[in-house]
């Protein structure tokens, strides 16, 4: 399912072969949690990203599984070591409504 | 009844006291003209100075890509040209209303713009409208808050802002607080795990911790008004706007520093 949900991924360190640096991840996810009722007293239905995946060129490196006790726009950090030729991190998630949507940076190394 | 000699030597002797002794400190700043920023913790304010991290850019993103999107009709870029040929605009905000005495807001002012480009049914606090406000006020940055009478329509305007410093100055809600008694009397005392601020409106749109997620100054108010218990006004109400134009004219001259981060 296509979603127009926006999220970031960006890197904060020198992009160097075998450097350590730390990667983050922000997305736009009302992370709702079942436990609210609307105006009209229904409640809303329980939509929280349940599985987040991040591959460095395609390699699974972290999973995760966010609950409810995760709030709305969650942000992530995580260590990534910068491989020999570079590549790109791919970070792919999945909520209860069945909508997915990924966001993939390039490592370009630094000269 | 006549009066009790004695009450009077104590009242007088502590008048003696207070004069000789070192004058306490105002546990207020001097200087009111203080945007919301000053009041932020240093973990907040480092956030929102962090363009990669902060929540805000997930707006600023949509409200960028939403400036030029004319799958609908016509873009806001096709009228307006870029963001930043509209910040004294911005600025310039709540005006009286083209047609009628109301006044607008610059979210109303979006959602009017909405319908004409084929967005309708848009409300003031929908994602599409909150993006494209954050993008307009970060474009207004320093810009100094500049709202005056129109011309020709000096007296319109000016019961609203009369309206408005009189809802200022009101009590109101089961708390029985103006906003002045917090707002001006008690501006940098600690109010629970907080700090008040002198409540310069120049960093809207916000996104507030507890909403999490960016809301305008009207969502404000109406947190103010359950702050005090008050009766809560509808949303859009002319009460808020009168409010609004008091707060915008009281911080005139003010740069623009929104939009940003609040607890």
């Amino acid at each position: 399912m296509a979603t127009n949900i926006p999220s970031r991924l960006t890197f904060a360190g020198a992009i160097r072969p075998g450097n350590t640096i730390e990667a983050r991840w922000i997305v736009g996810h009302p992370m709702e949690t079942g436990f609210r009722i609307d105006d009209a007293g229904q409640r809303i239905l329980r939509n929280v990203i349940t599985q987040v995946r991040v591959l460095l060129n395609g390699k699974l490196i972290l999973e995760l599984e966010p609950g409810t006790g995760m709030s709305a726009n969650p942000y992530l950090t995580f260590p990534v070591t910068v491989p020999l030729t570079g590549g790109s991190v791919r970070v792919e998630w999945l909520d209860d409504a069945g909508q997915r949507g990924s966001v993939q940076q390039l490592l370009l190394l630094e000269p | 009844m006549r009066p009790n000699p004695r009450g009077i030597g104590i009242r007088l002797g502590l008048l003696a006291a207070l004069l000789c002794g070192a004058a306490p400190a105002a546990p207020w700043p001097d200087n009111t003209k203080l945007s919301g920023n000053a009041f932020l913790p240093p973990g907040l304010l480092k956030l929102q100075g962090d363009v990669n991290n902060s929540p805000i850019t997930l707006w600023l993103d949509k409200g960028r890509a939403l400036w030029t999107d004319s799958s609908t009709g016509p873009s806001c870029q096709n009228c307006h040209g870029p963001a930043e040929s509209l910040k004294k605009s911005a600025a310039s905000f709540p005006r009286l209303a083209a047609k009628g005495q109301s006044l607008i807001d610059l979210e109303d002012q979006i959602v009017t713009c909405s319908a004409r480009t084929g967005r309708l049914n848009a409300r003031a606090e929908d994602d599409e409208v909150l993006a494209l406000s954050a993008v307009l006020h970060e474009a207004a940055r320093g810009q100094p808050i500049d709202v005056q009478a129109p011309p020709g329509q000096a007296a319109p305007w000016q019961a609203h802002l009369s309206h408005g410093a009189q809802l200022f100055t009101t009590r109101r809600g089961r708390i029985n607080l103006a906003c002045v008694h917090c707002h001006e009397q008690n501006v940098g005392r600690q109010m629970r795990a907080d700090v008040v601020s002198p409540g310069n409106p120049t960093g809207f749109p916000i996104y507030r911790m507890s909403w999490q997620r960016l809301g305008t100054l009207e969502r404000r108010l109406r947190a103010c008004y359950s702050g005090v218990q008050a009766v809560l006004p509808a949303v859009g109400a002319p009460d808020l706007r009168d409010l609004e134009l008091y707060l915008k004219v009281r911080a005139n001259g003010m740069p623009l520093d929104g939009p940003s981060i609040r607890r």
